[in-house]
């Protein structure tokens, strides 16, 4: 079998699982206990541990069913000589956030840093901005559980068949897929317009795929993916809203907002799908040298 | 490196397997005390669920005391000269040795801290499925014990590689009851006022600014000491290895 072939039944295989293992648990807690109960109160917190280890599972699943083996499963640290992009894993979030706070500010407030010094003093700015980097980076184990796969295994699989820009489009978008039947009831974007929701999802996770395809490809290994991943969702960007000032309190934002407000990220995504192509070009320059 | 991670990981596995299982004993040890009320264990447990965030915090401690004490254990069998030199020759020398020996350390801190976060949830979930109660989360006080464990190992263990598991254990334990005499003399001359404010504060949650702000820079101060630690450590090691016993 052409090593294209077998990537591409690897990876299909690698799709069933993950989304086997984390759609049929997911669908059947919405339909039993109802998603707001289940995933939204914190009552059953080791439920939502678990099934997000769906993709993870995937990936050891197949690589036993296909007898891959274990040679660059990213499991290695890598620490020496990377130490720089663990830092850009830790702080690439908060900058995304910074931005946000501004766009939001110029957008639909105006630039008032009496009331922004008023609002957000320096002790409360540091103990926030420290506390997030303190914890958030301490629970990148449980973002382990989708970068293992993600990351770890199907971008892998992906990039020989699709290209660099083709895994950054169809592997978020498959990601942003992946998060449905969480979208679908209110997750992120409520439930007004589910099937929007999950497109802003899709759009969402690219942009924030390609970052963390650039970390894994950088390092070798998925825990910078894994440290990023968690700081997005343990509160890394909230120090943007440090910026936010003249935003009246009544306003209320729809989902073409939404889309607008994921500005920031889409740019900064875009800056690193460039990196990564020059340095994917630089690589062939050399190769043919 | 491979090899000396692997040596780590076969010589510690016990002490690896035991932090996993200090985690799940700390978080449910309680549970396991309401169950051994013959009277009425489904109230108490209800308590322990409503109200029993103190016992939880002190269950949370000793767990972390625990894996402290095995922390200091995995040091054990490698403070021989034979092995210091065996050490000294290898590639990656001294420094891949005691950057082993780091990385386990704090990989034990972090089994721990992940088994604890699990099974909190795993807590969580059964206390609301049998008693429909909301636990109080913990996590956040497992964060700081996490670097206050850090902080400490970033002291303790350049003296066990400078002095050996023997010598410097006994270092550390006339230094703790040290700390202990001058605090009890400090606490009769009323010298320790201030310190038993800043601790009913603490235990308040109304903390002034200063005190949550240094909260809050202190896991940088234990990762930078620990990092600091592992360089003094580095240094020490083959001084140490003349004065082990064997």
């Amino acid at each position: 079998m052409s090593s294209k072939k077998a990537d591409l039944k690897r990876l299909v295989i690698f799709l069933l699982l993950a989304f086997g293992s984390t759609w049929i648990p997911w669908i059947a807690f919405n339909i039993i206990f109802g998603y707001s109960e289940w995933f939204e109160s914190g009552h059953y917190g080791l439920l939502v541990l678990l099934s997000g280890f769906g993709p993870a599972l995937a990936n050891v699943l197949t690589r036993k069913l296909t007898n891959e083996g274990w040679e660059d499963s990213k499991l290695h640290l890598n620490l020496k000589g990377n130490l720089k992009y663990y830092l850009v894993a830790l702080v690439i979030m908060s900058a995304v956030g910074v931005l946000s706070g501004l766009q939001i500010t110029f957008t639909y407030g105006s630039w008032d840093f009496a009331e922004i010094s008023e609002n957000a003093p320096l002790t409360a700015v540091l103990n926030t901005v420290l506390g997030t980097f303190a914890s958030a980076p301490l629970f990148a184990f449980i973002t382990f559980g989708e970068e293992f796969g993600w990351r770890g295994y199907m971008n892998d699989k992906m990039e020989p068949l699709l290209g660099t820009v083709g895994t950054c489009i169809v592997g978020g978008m498959i990601w942003g897929v992946w998060h449905a039947p969480l979208t679908l009831c209110g997750h992120n974007y409520g439930t007004e317009q589910p099937f929007v929701g999950v497109l802003l999802m899709c759009l969402n996770c690219i942009s924030s795929g390609i970052i963390l395809m650039w970390l894994t490809k950088k390092t070798g290994s998925v825990f910078p993916a894994c440290i990023m991943h968690s700081m997005n969702n343990n509160g890394g960007t909230l120090v943007g809203n440090f910026l936010v000032s003249g935003v009246p309190e009544t306003l209320e934002t729809t989902l073409l907002d939404e889309l607008y407000l994921m500005l920031p990220q889409v740019v900064v995504g875009a800056v690193f799908l460039i990196l990564m192509l020059r340095e994917k070009r630089l690589e062939k320059t050399l190769a043919l040298c | 490196m491979k090899g000396l991670l692997y040596k780590e990981c076969k010589q510690n596995r016990l002490y690896l397997l035991l932090t996993a299982a200090a985690a799940v004993a700390a978080i449910f040890l309680p549970v396991a005390l309401c169950f051994a009320d013959e009277v009425e264990p489904m109230e108490s447990y209800r308590l322990l669920l409503s109200e029993g965030e103190t016992l939880r915090l002190i269950f949370l401690l000793l767990g972390f005391v625990a894996v402290g004490m095995m922390q200091g254990l995995t040091m054990m069998g490698d403070d021989t000269k034979k092995w210091a030199l065996f050490t000294a020759s290898n590639p990656k020398g001294v420094s891949g040795f005691v950057y082993t020996k780091y990385l386990l350390v704090f990989a034990m801190s972090g089994i721990m801290l992940i088994g604890c976060y699990s099974a909190e949830q795993a807590f969580t979930t059964l206390g609301y499925c049998v008693a429909k109660l909301d636990a109080m989360p913990i996590m956040s006080f497992a964060i700081l014990l996490f670097y206050a464990q850090l902080l400490l190992r970033a002291v303790e263990l350049p003296f066990l590689i400078r002095f050996g598991v023997k010598t410097g254990s006994m270092i550390k334990v006339i230094m703790l009851v040290a700390a202990v005499i001058l605090f009890i003399l400090l606490t009769l001359f009323g010298l320790m006022n201030g310190f038993f404010l800043v601790l009913n504060e603490l235990i308040s949650g109304q903390m002034n600014d200063a005190l949550s702000l240094a909260i809050s820079a202190m896991p940088f101060v234990a990762v930078g000491a620990y990092c600091l630690s592992y360089r003094i450590s580095c240094k020490l090691y083959l001084k140490g290895a003349e004065y082990y016993v064997k």
